[in-house]
C-alpha cells in the first residue's frame, strides 16, 4: 500500500516537472461533463449508492456524489460509467 | 443501444431486493457491460448482453438481488424464432448469392447522343467488345474499346461508357457533315435550270448575261474569274439572277394496277428475353420462301428504365400481290393528290404566275400534265473548273 502511494506521489512531481497534464501518469479519475445532462467517468472504481436523484461513486481521488433529477446509469463497463439526467451538483467527499 | 447490441441481442433484467448496488458493482468487476440502468421504487432495471446473463449470476448472488429477465431483444432472437424453417435460410443464401453474382454484370445497355447512326448498329460493334447482357464490367478495357469502336464506328467522333450499377450508358457524338464547298472558295454562279433572265444583280464577280437573255441549265451567269492589271483573278461570285422559268410536272394514275403489298402476310415470332438469354415461344416450323425479317425488342420497363426481361418479336414480311382496280373518279383524286404534293415542291422555289393543268382520261388510266410559268432565282454556286 505504501509502495503504491509513493508510486503515486513519485508520478504526480513528474507530471509537474515535465509539465504533463494531470492524469497522464497517476491515476486520477478523469470526468467529462456534458452540460449539465451527461457526464462520462473514467476511472470508476464501483458504485456506492444509486437512486433517481443521487449517484455516488467511489474512484481514486475518494467518493464523488451526483446530485440531481431523473438521474440514471446509462452505462457501466470496467472502463467507464456514463451518467445521464438532469444534474445539480457534483461533491468531492473524502 | 449499440448496433452491435442489437446485433448479438440483449435481455432487460429486472432485479428486486438485496442491494443493487453490490450487483451492478460485481457485474463491472466482472468486466459485464451494462447500459440503461434505471433504480425506481426499490427495483432495479438495466439491459446486458445476452450472452453474458449466465456470468451475471454470481453478481446477483453477492448483492442478494432477485434476477429475472423482462424482454430479450436483437437479431439473434428474431433469428431463433426461424431456426427450424431451413428454406428461409436456404433462400436468403440463394437470394443473397444471386445478388452478389447478378449485380456485377451488364443486365441493361442504353446508347445516347446518336441521332443518325443507329442503336442496333451501335450494339453490333460493341458486343465483340465486351459490352453486352450477362458480361462482367470488370473484364472490359474500356481505353481499347474506345479505340476500336470509334475505327469501326467512323460516323462518330467520340464514344465513352459508363457504368451505374448494372446499367451501362454508352455516350457518343457524330461527326457533323463539312461543307462540301467553303464559303471562301473560288466559285461561278450557274443556272440551276432553263428560263430567260429578267434581272440581274452582280455583287461580285462579272455577269455575264443580261435581262432579256435565255440561258439553259449550266449555263454561266455570274462568273467568278476578273480581269485585272496584274492578270484574272479568282473570287467567289456573289448576287442573284432572277429570270422567268417553266416546269411540267406530270402525273399518271393507272384504272387498274398490280401493287407489291409487304405487309399483308407477316408471320410473327415470339421470344422472352430473360437477361440476355432468348427463350423462343413458338414452335420450331421451318419458314417457306424468303421473306423479308424485321425484329423488335420491347423490353419490360420500371421507372424508365429498360430491365433486362422483355419480348423480342421476329417478323417476317411475305410479300403479296395485289390487283388495285379504280374507277375513273377515283383515279383522278389520286392523281389531283399526288400532283399537289409535287407541286408544293416546286412552290419552295418557284414564284408560280400562271398554271395550266391539262388532264387526259383514258383506257389506262388518268394523265394530269401540269404546266407552271413564274419567277425564280436562278443561280447555284459552282466551281470554277
Amino acid at each position: 500500500m505504501k509502495a503504491s502511494k509513493r508510486k503515486e506521489v513519485l508520478s504526480h512531481h513528474l507530471e509537474r516537472s515535465l509539465h504533463l497534464p494531470d492524469g497522464v501518469l497517476t491515476t486520477l479519475p478523469r470526468m467529462e461533463l456534458s452540460g449539465n445532462r451527461r457526464i462520462l467517468i473514467e476511472g470508476c472504481k464501483g458504485i456506492v449508492e444509486y437512486d433517481e436523484d443521487r449517484i455516488c461513486l467511489r474512484t481514486e481521488v475518494g467518493t464523488v456524489r451526483f446530485l440531481g433529477r431523473s438521474l440514471y446509469m446509462h452505462r457501466l463497463n470496467p472502463a467507464c460509467a456514463v451518467i445521464t439526467g438532469r444534474l445539480l451538483s457534483v461533491e468531492f467527499l473524502e | 443501444m449499440s448496433f452491435s447490441s442489437r446485433l448479438t441481442g440483449f435481455v432487460l433484467i429486472r432485479c428486486e431486493g438485496g442491494y443493487p448496488t453490490r450487483f451492478l458493482n460485481a457485474a463491472a468487476d466482472a468486466g459485464i457491460p451494462l447500459w440503461d440502468i434505471r433504480h425506481k421504487d426499490g427495483v432495479l432495471w438495466c439491459r446486458a448482453p445476452a450472452a453474458d446473463y449466465r456470468r451475471l449470476r454470481p453478481a446477483a448472488r453477492r448483492g442478494c438481488v432477485r434476477m429475472r429477465v423482462q424482454k430479450r431483444g436483437g437479431l439473434v432472437f428474431h433469428l431463433r424464432r426461424f431456426r427450424l424453417r431451413f428454406g428461409l435460410a436456404v433462400g436468403t443464401l440463394l437470394f443473397l448469392g444471386i445478388l452478389q453474382a447478378f449485380s456485377s454484370r451488364i443486365w441493361v445497355i442504353n446508347i445516347e447522343g446518336n441521332l443518325t447512326v443507329p442503336d442496333s448498329t451501335i450494339r453490333a460493334i460493341l458486343e465483340p467488345l465486351g459490352i453486352r447482357e450477362g458480361v462482367s464490367f470488370a473484364d472490359v478495357d474500356l481505353t481499347d474499346l474506345r479505340l476500336t469502336a470509334l475505327q469501326k464506328l467512323p460516323s462518330l467522333t467520340w464514344l465513352t461508357v459508363n457504368q451505374s450499377g448494372s446499367i451501362v450508358t454508352v455516350e457518343v457524338r457524330e461527326r457533323t457533315s463539312t461543307e462540301p464547298l467553303s464559303d471562301t472558295a473560288p466559285a461561278n454562279l450557274v443556272a440551276v435550270c432553263d428560263g430567260v433572265i429578267l434581272r440581274v444583280n452582280a455583287v461580285t464577280g462579272q455577269a455575264v448575261v443580261k435581262p432579256g437573255d435565255a440561258v439553259t441549265r449550266g449555263d454561266l451567269l455570274i462568273s467568278g474569274v476578273m480581269d485585272s492589271s496584274v492578270g484574272p483573278q479568282l473570287k467567289r461570285a456573289a448576287g442573284s439572277v432572277t429570270a422567268r422559268t417553266t416546269h411540267t410536272l406530270t402525273v399518271t394514275v393507272p384504272l387498274c394496277e398490280t401493287v407489291t403489298n409487304r405487309t399483308a402476310h407477316v408471320i410473327e415470332r415470339a421470344s422472352l428475353t430473360l437477361f440476355g438469354l432468348q427463350i423462343p415461344l413458338y414452335t420450331d416450323t421451318p419458314l417457306r420462301g424468303e421473306p423479308t425479317v424485321t425484329t423488335e425488342t420491347r423490353p419490360l420497363r420500371a421507372n424508365g428504365v429498360a430491365l433486362p426481361i422483355g419480348l423480342h418479336m421476329t417478323r417476317y414480311h411475305y410479300p403479296v400481290e395485289e390487283t388495285v382496280v379504280r374507277t375513273a373518279e377515283e383515279a383522278d383524286i389520286l392523281a389531283e393528290q399526288q400532283l399537289a404534293t409535287a407541286e408544293k415542291t416546286l412552290r419552295e422555289t418557284l414564284t408560280v404566275e400562271e398554271r395550266v393543268v391539262h388532264r387526259e382520261i383514258t383506257d389506262e388510266g388518268v394523265t394530269l400534265t401540269a404546266v407552271y410559268t413564274g419567277t425564280q432565282e436562278l443561280t447555284v454556286a459552282a466551281p470554277i473548273a
